[in-house]
Order: structure tokens, then C-alpha cells, then sequence
């Protein structure tokens, strides 16, 4: 098993991926004994083929990867999708490779500008007209890209603890996020449509907890793989580095998790509040990761108990994801003032239990709108602070934390927008007496859409205070790189603003073995896409420990994981209304005296509900889909390995086509949006199964593929041997889920007319030696197929 | 009388009459009455005195070459089928009619049918066939008619069927009614129509002559070559290769349309200028612009290229082709960008949907044209429709899929002028447009962002 489904099967051969460059072609299986061989010429390089076969048979043998859609090895070429075309010297346009036979002598370019432009073409045409989806868009949003529709699917069942296993998957802490996440995929809800979107985090917050609940071992996504002998030295006990750890360990490789602090957990553990995040609880979930066998290394802070050099020698990789832990200053006079308080030091206390006198009775400013500050905010109220004020320079809507702002209202916090401080007010003793404001109008809007603020001169107000906390961000401390021995200091390169460098996608620094991720490479940003950032350079690391090259492209296009992003959608019609289940909570005046939890989460009956909303807007065929395989290969959709493409960029967007799905079928379940019309169901069925049940229908953009005048499956010859679904390279036909049944045979009835084993398309029934020999054996009343099936019988 | 032609149908008197001489002269419904005029003359003289062989070779004497389109020559496929040594092997007479406009084949199957059935059994016994089927156009009724009685004529006075002339050659002739479409003229959707199949093209190779109709060698022939065929047969070699040019010997029938005096069917020597097919139409009748040589997959040659020779390379070079042997004339008020969006609208609605560069490529370029007609172009329109156009050809299934762009590319060549105005200033230069025409069609789908994703 490998990391979830998403890879498909793009796990290739690694030798040669095309890119015209010359490469030494060896063939991955031997030739047909007694055929000739003939010489040829494929993108540079002299090579040897088989008498007889297609370009693309003599391409698919050397390992070099042609797309295809409509070709169906059982059958004759088809020519529908013209994607296999490469070019042929002396031969006129872009031949397509599977129908055109090899000849000696041919020279044969398989990844020219041409035909790579001519695919591309052929992928952004089948997008224009496909409407349909690969991820629902909360999925995409996800950092983590953790399969909601899968979990939602097993909440509606009740079946808490596969739902767990599937978020398990790709994100390792589902009760941990499902109460500290700003839930990125809930703005992007398809319900939203129909009423109100979905409560995604709520509910992974409840099949989670129940989870934990039990005192049995944590689901893991997959059966942990064997050890590897490989060491890897996991620096920061945080999200990134829990989570790199978790799918480092699950893969056989072993973690030891160096931490500064004495316990786990890093910002979760020392930066969130325990109101918002139970310590307790949060461990019970981190500790998932020791039952792995991955082992702690507390109190050892980077740069003042070890050094990378120190240990660089004793493991095979060191991951680097240590966080932000030095707030960004405010730049403005006064800074030095008695009264200033660091607010991550603050919270720091805090969340240890460690009473802070300073605030009981305080007047307090926070400057800042993130999470920083309204943590800040909630714990000064919390401490016993006469008066907390927040200020943020923005609007409401562009706060990062806008979500608790209207609860840290309802506790007594005073907020103000669109104002940023211009110094600090100081009396004689240096003590804070106040901050200056400016007011701020919003301007021109930014890259990411939210609007600039400018000052607006002579608009200056103070607020009266004697406390302020600055939280106005957090970059990385770097200051351990000055104190690493020279080739090491070498290779780690800080960026312009202060973050460490390490390669996009596969996290890779440029010194060897070492590779870094989360915050410190990001900068401060959220745990969902710090425990992102730890999953998937946990899979860098496992490919680069499992020597294989990162940056070959095969490679890369595993561990970048990149996601095609097709959102034509049909708008949602559905008038069935359902209200969002809403979690019951302890009231502000309850609340804001003490560090309790205060949200109590869903019954069981409300997640099933909420679960139950879930539209299911995902593809069934989402982990084999040809078309989604060449979309990221071709880079003709949103794909995060080189730049980001979305569907507004395909030039060819028009007029296009919003078919139905039919499930009136027992075993098939067929959804035309997302045929592509390649025309294999139709020819496997009239070539090989007989049946002829799918043909072209209309002409022109409006042929499609379906049975006679679109009727159901039901009224044609079908006779439900799934072969259309087997061969169908999107996710037009699929088998329709069921559930198995087992089935008997009387071998006293059976006249051995091998139809069953004919007609099986996936070879459960065969006639082996034993089969043909049973017919002697018919006084025999009753012969068991299981105990047939166990006998060893020659393969053929 | 009773050989009349459909009422569309009008052969024009100038040029060199060879294939039409006889129609209005001949009785279509009467065997003897083409016997009169020296019909079957050549296929008697092919089956008793000459060997397949020579046949071929005096089709090759005379430089016969594929009047469908192409210009492949004739005595190539037959020999290719001959020489394959195959125990069954057929002739295809194509009468499927791609371009509607073309007249030239429906006038020969109505007002002469048996010389088409004369041609089919010649290229029979020089391919050693034993089958010739006429495959023609199911709305052509008469034609058809016509064509199952001469059929039935010809086999029982032995000049088809069993044991033709009392030889021991044998040639089994039959008439086949298929759907027509455009894409059903194209040789291998033709095949696969006759063989039960939705009429969509194959991969070509294999050629129909190594594999074709039920996989075994076939001969895919034009009626209109097979007529000059019977024509050389009973004339000679050097009579056909009298007339024409060194490469493209012989007649053709070219249909003259638009905007001339007497439009109709002109039977011309290849190599006539295009400037003397529109005089011999009866002349312009406004100010000649553009001619589109070729049908929906032709191309537009502009008044300066009046000049250029009917004749398969030289139009080829223009841009344009032989095609169907329909040459649309155009004068000063015909919108060149509406006239590119007619042909290409007829290639995208007529496409058979199996290549997908076809299916979708062809639609996405009707649906640019659309914005530039109605001024609301994107900003890459120009670029698209040259650069996917290129794309449409290169990937081509079948020809006529790497033809349908030709009419956009050739007039965005010549006339860009016409293009700019339309899509910048939304002004029809030729007047002919109420631009922007097309801008109540866009607007139920959201203007230009028709499909425009939810963000």
C-alpha cells in the first residue's frame, strides 16, 4: 500500500520519462523468444524492437511513457483520442502510436514541443467539455487534502472508527484539528448552494473524539509497513514534525522527535489555549505517534542542547520543522516601554498554568488580528484583565481569526478595526500609558484579495492602557544556523523574510540528508497546513530513504501530489433543506473565568445528520483516472508542481454539456458528464462481451456514448459483466457499490460448459487442469470450489 | 421526359463534355438506350479482349486519378488490391455525397447510371473483385432508383453477375442505400457504415486496399472516377490524357456556385484557370473578392488568385483543394468571417464525434468565430484560432478533419482586415453583417465567460 489512493498508477518505471533527452533505454521485459528484431530510433537513442509491434507496444517495453485514453490493449487501435500521437520522421503530422506499426529504421521523437502541445490540446478539449469533478472543493482546499466525502460517508453509518482511519489517511490529528481549525474547507462547501455548508470540522471533531474515548488502539490508515533500518531525527514536536513523524514511522522508518520544550506538541501544546484545546485530550491524540515506536528527545533545543552537525552523521535524514517562535516587533517608537509584553511569552505562561500577574486587573491593548491575538485577548480576559481592547488594522472579514471574534465580544473584549498603532505612549518611569492609533482606510486589494490598508493622516486616537501585547506575527528563530559547522551553515539559506529555504514540494535543503518544513519554511500559518507541510515531506523523505532520485519526474509527480482542479459546476438544485447541526457551548459569562473546554461537541445523532448533508461531490474513480493522470503529467489543469494553471486558463472553455447519472443499473453505475467519449465500453462490448450495448449517439459536441436512444442498462442485451466498467479509463462507468454476496455452486448440477469462467472478467472462475479432470469425478456429490480454488495449479 | 435531373441540378454548356455528354441523351431507366450511345463498349472490351493487367495499365496510360478528392491515382489502388492476392476482394463505388453542394456525382448517378455501374464492373475485373457495391446517398431517391435498375438491367443481360460476356469472370453487383453525412463520403467511415458500424472513420494505415470492407482488400473508388474510367476503356487512354496538365490528366466536374450569372455544373479539362470557371458560369455578377475552392474543408483564394490552375497541387499550394469540385464564388458584400463560420460550423455540426480535436476542436473554433462576429472576442481569440486550427490538423483522425480548419486559416491569411473589424470595432467591412449579430445568442450563457467555474 502506498500513501492513500491519489498516487493511481502513476508509480511508472523510472527509466526514461521522455523529455527528449537521450537516455540509455533498456527494455523492462524480455523478447518473444523467435520474433525478429528490428532496429529503430526513439528520441535520440538507437534501440531494438519486435517485428510487428505498434510504436506504442515498442515504447511501452523500454519504459517510456505515452499517454493513452482510448486504447484497450484487448482490441484493435481505435484513433478516438489522439493523445498516444508522437512524430515520425517523413511522415506527415502526428501519427498516433498505437496504430502505427513499427518499422526498421524509423526514427521516432515521443516528447517533442510538438506533441506535447498537441496533447495538451487534446486534455484541455476533453476539459472544456467535462463537467465533473476530480476533488470536491473542500478536499482541494484542504492543506492536508484529507478525503471529507469518504469520512462524511462513514459518519453517516456511525462507523466512528473507519471514519477516523480515513481522516487518519492523510491528516494523523482529527481531534486536535477538528477544534483549533479555521476549517478552510467549509468556505468552499458545495451545500452552501443548497442552505448552509457543512460542519466538516464539528464532525471529524466528533468521530475523532470518539475514537480517543476508547481505550483501544488508535485505526491506523494502513497496515504499518515493515522497518526499514532507516533513522530519521525529527527536529520539533509540533504539527509538522508529529505528522511527518506519524507517516515516517508508518512507512518502517524510525523517528526520534528532538523537542525544546519538556513536552510534546510545540504551538498546540504552548501557543493555544486550553479552553480552545484540552491538553490532556490533545496527548491522548499525539500519542499516536509513540505508539508507532517513534521515541521523544525532550529539552533539547535546537542550537543550545545539540546541533545538526552533532547528529547528522547518526541518521539516515533530519527533518526540520520547528515553528515560529519569535514574534515579529512593531516598529514604532516605544517599544522598549515598561508594560510591553511578548505576547507569544504570554500565552507561553499561560497555557502552563502559570498565573500571570502582571494582567489580573490590567488594562490591555493587543495589536494584531491572527490567531496570536485573539488568543491573547480570550486569556487576558481569562486572567482577570479590567479591560481588554483588540485592534487590528483591517476589516472584520479580512481578519484571520474572525471566527472567535464575536465570542471574545461576548466575553467582554472590546475590538476595533481599520486602526494600526504609531507609537507608544510612555510617562516619565518609561511604564505604557496608552497607544496611539491611526485610522485606516482600505485601499487597492492585494494578490490574495484582501484589501491594503493606508493611513489616513490626522485621524490619530489613544487608547488609555497600561499593558500592551504586540501580536502582529511570528517568523522562525534561525539564530541556532550561526552556531553549525561551515558545510552546514553553507547549505541552509534564510529567505527575505527570515523563513528557512528548503525546495517547494519536496522540502529538500541544500544540505544533504537534511530537509525542513511547516512554519519555518512558510512562516506562521495555520496547524492544518503545518500538519500538511509535515505529511508530505514525510513522503519525500520515505522516497528519497528509498533511493529514489526527487528529482526525477515519476518521483515528483508522487510526493508533490499535485490536484487537478476542474470546478465547472452545475449549480446545486435540490430544494431539500437541512439545517446545519450547531455544537451546544458554555455561555460567555461561564466561560470567561476559567480555561475549560467550552465547546461540547456533537451527539451522535447530530453527526450522523450533519454527516448525512455531505452532497457527495467527489469521483468514484478518483485514484485510476487516465484522464486525471495525463491532466497533472501535461500540467494543463491547476497543478501545484510547476505553476499554478486553473480552469480559467484553458483557452478552449465553451459551450458545454451537464449529463445525468443513471443508477438504474444493479452492478453499473454510469455518470455521462465524465465520459470523454473514447468509445472502449462500446468496442469491449460489441467485440468481446457481444453484447453491443453502447454506441455513438448524435454528432458533432453533442455524440456521446450511451446505449440506444439513452435508455437505462436494463433494457439492453447487458448481461452485467462489468467489463465496460473495467475498461472505462475515467469515471464514466464504475461498479456500482453493493454489498458482496457469496456464492455457491452445486457442482451436481454443473455440466461443465466453462461459460461461467468465459464470462468472468476478472479470472475468479478459471478452467485450470483440475477443471477439465473433474468431469470423471461427477459421482462425487458435492465439490467444494474454495477447496478447487486452494489446490497450486500451474499460472498461466 | 422520363431521364429528367433533380430540378438543383443544371450542367452548364461550356467546357469539354466528356461524362455528361449523354446525360439528357441517354434513357437513364433503359439499358438499350446506353447500348445505342456505345455504352458498355469499354467493359466488353476490358472482359474479352484485355487481362486485368492491361486494363490497369491503360488506366495508368491514361494518368486516371482519384476524382474524390485526393488525386490518388486510380490504377495504383486497383493494382495494390490485385497484387494482394486476397480470395475475396470488392469494389466501392462512393456515392455518398460528403458535401451537399457538389453536384457532380448525384448528376451522373441520375442522368447516366450505367456508366457508373459500366466504371464499378471494370475496376471489379482489373482488381479481380467479386463483389462491386454502390454505396450511395439514401436522400438521393432517384438516384437511387435509377441505380437499382440499371444494376438489375446490367446482371441480367450477363454484363454484371455470373459469368459476365460468357467469360469466366464474375462480378456480383449490388446497390447499398447509406446515411448520408459528410463524414460518410470519407472511404473508411464508409467501410465501417457498410459493415454495419456507426459511419465514423478508421486508422488509416491499414489503406482500405490491405484491409477493408469485412477486413479484406477493397478498392474505394468515386463515381466520378470510375466514369472516366468506362469513358477510357471505351474511348483510349490518349483521348483521356488528351486534355489536362502533365500531372492531372483529363476532366473533372466542378459545380460553380454563388454569386455568378449561371450557376451549375461545369464539366472543365484540370488546369483550367478559376478565372475562366467563373466566365464559363456565365461571369461574375458583382466584384469578385474570394473564391472557396473545395467545399466545407476547402480553402478561399482571393481575387488576386483568380488565375491559379483547377488542378490538385496547385490549389494545394493556394491553400485550397480539388475537394468535392464545389468552387463557391464570393463578391464584395459577403462577409469573409461569416462565410469562414459557415464552413467550419458545417465541419464542427457534421463531425462524427469519434477524435476528439474534432468533436470539441472544431466547435471551439465556430464558437471564437462567434465572438469575433459578435465583437466580444477574448483576448486570445486570434491566437486560438490559429493556433488550434494548426493543432486540429496535426492530430487529424480522418482528412476531412485536417481540412475543416482550411477555410478559417486561409481567410484569416487573406482577409484579416475583415477579421480585426469585426472583432475590434464590431463593423462588417462587407457589409453584410449586423454586427454584433450574435450577441443576443451569447447573452443566455453569460456573455463571453459562458462557462465561466464557481470560485
Amino acid at each position: 500500500m502506498g500513501f492513500g489512493t491519489t498516487n493511481g498508477h502513476a508509480t511508472g518505471n523510472g527509466n526514461g520519462t521522455g523529455g527528449g533527452k537521450v537516455t540509455d533505454y533498456t527494455p523492462l521485459w524480455p523478447m518473444v523468444p523467435g520474433t525478429r528484431k528490428i532496429s529503430v530510433t526513439i528520441n535520440g537513442t538507437q534501440v531494438e524492437a519486435e517485428e510487428g509491434q505498434t510504436i506504442l507496444q515498442a515504447c511501452r517495453v523500454l519504459g517510456i511513457d505515452i499517454p493513452t485514453l482510448c486504447y484497450e490493449p484487448k482490441l484493435a487501435p481505435y484513433g478516438a483520442c489522439r493523445i498516444c500521437a508522437v512524430e515520425v520522421e517523413g511522415v506527415e503530422g502526428t501519427p498516433i502510436s498505437c496504430g502505427t506499426t513499427i518499422t526498421e529504421g524509423m526514427v521516432i521523437t515521443t516528447h517533442s514541443e510538438r506533441v506535447i502541445e498537441n496533447r495538451r490540446m487534446v486534455l484541455e478539449l476533453i476539459f472544456s467539455d467535462h463537467d465533473a469533478y476530480c476533488l470536491p472543493p473542500c478536499q482541494f482546499k484542504c492543506p492536508t487534502r484529507v478525503d471529507i466525502p469518504g469520512y462524511l460517508k462513514q459518519n453517516t453509518l456511525g462507523n466512528w472508527e473507519e471514519a477516523t482511519r480515513i481522516l487518519k489517511r492523510s491528516l494523523p490529528f482529527p481531534a486536535i484539528l477538528g477544534r483549533v481549525c479555521p476549517a478552510p474547507c467549509e468556505t468552499h462547501c458545495r451545500r452552501e448552494e443548497v442552505d448552509t455548508a457543512i460542519a466538516i470540522r464539528d464532525s471529524h471533531r466528533y468521530c475523532a473524539d470518539r475514537v480517543l474515548e476508547v481505550d483501544a488502539p488508535a485505526p491506523i490508515p494502513w497496515p504499518k509497513d515493515p522497518p526499514t533500518g532507516r533513522r530519521v531525527a525529527v527536529i520539533g514536536a509540533g504539527p509538522a514534525g508529529m505528522s511527518a513523524a506519524y507517516y515516517l514511522q508508518l512507512r518502517g522508518h524510525h523517528c526520534d522527535v528532538f523537542e525544546a520544550e519538556p513536552e510534546q506538541g510545540g504551538m498546540l501544546r504552548y501557543g493555544i489555549p486550553q479552553y480552545r484545546l484540552p491538553k490532556g485530550w490533545m496527548d491522548r491524540e499525539l500519542n499516536h505517534v509513540w505508539e508507532l515506536g517513534a521515541e521523544l528527545k525532550p529539552n533539547m533545543r535546537l542550537g543550545r542542547d545539540f546541533h545538526l552537525g552533532d547528529i547528522i552523521d547518526d541518521y539516515d535524514a533530519i527533518y526540520v520543522g520547528i515553528g515560529c517562535y519569535k514574534s515579529n516587533e512593531l516598529g514604532i517608537p516605544g517599544e522598549d516601554a515598561d508594560g510591553m509584553v511578548n505576547a507569544l511569552e504570554n500565552l507561553y505562561n499561560s497555557t502552563r498554568g502559570v498565573p500571570v500577574p502582571r494582567l489580573k486587573g490590567a488594562r490591555v491593548v493587543v495589536i494584531g488580528g491572527g490567531f496570536t491575538a485573539i488568543d491573547c485577548t480570550r486569556t487576558s480576559v481569562r486572567q482577570g484583565a479590567a479591560e481588554v481592547t483588540l485592534v487590528y488594522r483591517r476589516d472584520l472579514k479580512d481578519m484571520p481569526a474572525a471566527d472567535e471574534a464575536h465570542e471574545a465580544i461576548e466575553e467582554g473584549a472590546r475590538l476595533i478595526f481599520q486602526a494600526a498603532p504609531t507609537r507608544i505612549m510612555t510617562d516619565e518611569n518609561n511604564k505604557v500609558t496608552g497607544v496611539e492609533f491611526q485610522r485606516m482606510k482600505l485601499g487597492e486589494p492585494d494578490e490574495k484579495g484582501r484589501r491594503r490598508p493606508e493611513p489616513m493622516a490626522g485621524t490619530e486616537f489613544v487608547v488609555e492602557c497600561d499593558t500592551v501585547l504586540g501580536a502582529i506575527g511570528q517568523g522562525p528563530d534561525l539564530g541556532w544556523i550561526e552556531s553549525e559547522p561551515e558545510e552546514i551553515r553553507a547549505g541552509l539559506e534564510v529567505s527575505r523574510r527570515g523563513t528557512l529555504v528548503s525546495e517547494e514540494h519536496i522540502f529538500r535543503t541544500d544540505v544533504p540528508k537534511v530537509f525542513a518544513s511547516g512554519d519555518v519554511r512558510t512562516g506562521a500559518a495555520t496547524v492544518v497546513e503545518a500538519i500538511g507541510e509535515g505529511r508530505r515531506a514525510s513522503y519525500a523523505i520515505d522516497y528519497w530513504l528509498r533511493g529514489h532520485d526527487l528529482d526525477d519526474p515519476q518521483v515528483r509527480r508522487i510526493v508533490t501530489e499535485p490536484q487537478p482542479n476542474f470546478l465547472t459546476i452545475v449549480p446545486f438544485t435540490d430544494d431539500v433543506k437541512e439545517p446545519r447541526a450547531i455544537m451546544g457551548k458554555l455561555e460567555a459569562d461561564e466561560r470567561k473565568t476559567n480555561f475549560n473546554e467550552y465547546e461540547f461537541g456533537y451527539t451522535g445523532d447530530q453527526a450522523m445528520a450533519e454527516a448525512s448533508r455531505c452532497l457527495q461531490c467527489t469521483c468514484e474513480a478518483i485514484g485510476h483516472c487516465d484522464l486525471r493522470e495525463a491532466a497533472i503529467e501535461y500540467e494543463t489543469t491547476l497543478n501545484m508542481a510547476i505553476d499554478e494553471r486553473s480552469i480559467q486558463d484553458n483557452p478552449y472553455v465553451g459551450v458545454n454539456h451537464g449529463y445525468g447519472r443513471d443508477e438504474t443499473h444493479s452492478f453499473i453505475l454510469r455518470d455521462y458528464s465524465r465520459c470523454i467519449d473514447c468509445g472502449r465500453c462500446a468496442q469491449v462490448c460489441k467485440e468481446i462481451v457481444g453484447a453491443g450495448c453502447y454506441d455513438f449517439i448524435g454528432k458533432g459536441l453533442d455524440s456521446l456514448v450511451t446505449t440506444a436512444d439513452y435508455v437505462s442498462l436494463n433494457e439492453t442485451p447487458c448481461v452485467s459483466c462489468g467489463r465496460c466498467a473495467e475498461t472505462c479509463p475515467v469515471g464514466a462507468l464504475m461498479p456500482r457499490p453493493r454489498v458482496l454476496e457469496t456464492y455457491q455452486l452445486d457442482i451436481s448440477r454443473c455440466i461443465f460448459c466453462g461459460i461461467c469462467a468465459d464470462a468472468c472478467p476478472y479470472d475468479a472462475l478459471r478452467c485450470g487442469p483440475e477443471f477439465e479432470f473433474s468431469e470423471y469425478q461427477r459421482d462425487l456429490p458435492m465439490l467444494d470450489i474454495l477447496e478447487m480454488s486452494d489446490r497450486e495449479r500451474p499460472t498461466r | 421526359m422520363a431521364g429528367a435531373l433533380s430540378p438543383q441540378i443544371r450542367i452548364l454548356s461550356a467546357g469539354e463534355h466528356r461524362l455528361v455528354t449523354d446525360i439528357g441523351r441517354v434513357d437513364p431507366g433503359s439499358l438499350d438506350s446506353y447500348r445505342t450511345h456505345g455504352g458498355y463498349a469499354g467493359l466488353e472490351r476490358a472482359v474479352t479482349r484485355l487481362s486485368p493487367e492491361e486494363v490497369i495499365a491503360e488506366i495508368e496510360a491514361a494518368g486516371l486519378r482519384g476524382r474524390g478528392g485526393s488525386g490518388y491515382p486510380a490504377a495504383e489502388k486497383w493494382r495494390a488490391v490485385r497484387g494482394s492476392g486476397a480470395d475475396r476482394r470488392i469494389v466501392i463505388a462512393n456515392l455518398m455525397g460528403a458535401d451537399p453542394s457538389a453536384l457532380g456525382d448525384r448528376a451522373l448517378a441520375e442522368g447516366n447510371p450505367h456508366l457508373i455501374v459500366e466504371g464499378a464492373l471494370i475496376a471489379a475485373y482489373a482488381s479481380g473483385a467479386g463483389e462491386a457495391i454502390v454505396a450511395v446517398r439514401r436522400e438521393w431517391t432517384e438516384a437511387i432508383q435509377r441505380l437499382r435498375v440499371a444494376a438489375a438491367e446490367a446482371t441480367d443481360a450477363h454484363l454484371a453477375g455470373y459469368l459476365m460476356f460468357g467469360t469466366d469472370t464474375s462480378v456480383q453487383l449490388s446497390i447499398w442505400e447509406g446515411s448520408g453525412a459528410y463524414v460518410a463520403g470519407e472511404e473508411t467511415a464508409l467501410i465501417a457504415a457498410l459493415s454495419g458500424d456507426r459511419g465514423m472513420p478508421l486508422i488509416r494505415p491499414p489503406y482500405p486496399t490491405e484491409r477493408g470492407l469485412w477486413t479484406v482488400p477493397s478498392v474505394v473508388q468515386n463515381a466520378e472516377t470510375l466514369a472516366h474510367a468506362a469513358w477510357i476503356l471505351s474511348h483510349s487512354a490518349d483521348a483521356f490524357a488528351s486534355v489536362g496538365t502533365d500531372a492531372s490528366r483529363g476532366t473533372k466536374l466542378v459545380t460553380v456556385m454563388g454569386r455568378v450569372a449561371e450557376p451549375g455544373l461545369l464539366e472543365v479539362p484540370l488546369g483550367t484557370p478559376l478565372r475562366e470557371l467563373v466566365a464559363m458560369a456565365g461571369g461574375p455578377t458583382g466584384t469578385t473578392k474570394a473564391l472557396f475552392v473545395g467545399g466545407p474543408g476547402g480553402g478561399a483564394l482571393d481575387a488576386g488568385e483568380l488565375g491559379t490552375p483547377y488542378d490538385y497541387e496547385p490549389l494545394e499550394a493556394a491553400g485550397a483543394i480539388i475537394g468535392s469540385g464545389a468552387v463557391l464564388v464570393a463578391d464584395t458584400s459577403t462577409c469573409m468571417v461569416d462565410s469562414a463560420r459557415f464552413f467550419a460550423d458545417f465541419s464542427a455540426r457534421e463531425a462524427c464525434g469519434k477524435a476528439v480535436p474534432c468533436r470539441i476542436g472544431t466547435r471551439r473554433l465556430v464558437e471564437a468565430l462567434d465572438r469575433i462576429l459578435a465583437a466580444t472576442p477574448r483576448p486570445n481569440d486570434f491566437t486560438l484560432l490559429r493556433e488550434l486550427s494548426k493543432k486540429v490538423s496535426d492530430t487529424a483522425l480522418c482528412k476531412l478533419e485536417r481540412l475543416a480548419p482550411a477555410p478559417i486559416l486561409t481567410t484569416l491569411a487573406r482577409f484579416e482586415d475583415e477579421y480585426r473589424a469585426h472583432a475590434e470595432r464590431g463593423e462588417c467591412l462587407a457589409g453584410a453583417c449586423q454586427t454584433p449579430r450574435l450577441r443576443p445568442l451569447l447573452e443566455p450563457l453569460g456573455g463571453t465567460d459562458a462557462a465561466a467555474p464557481l470560485e
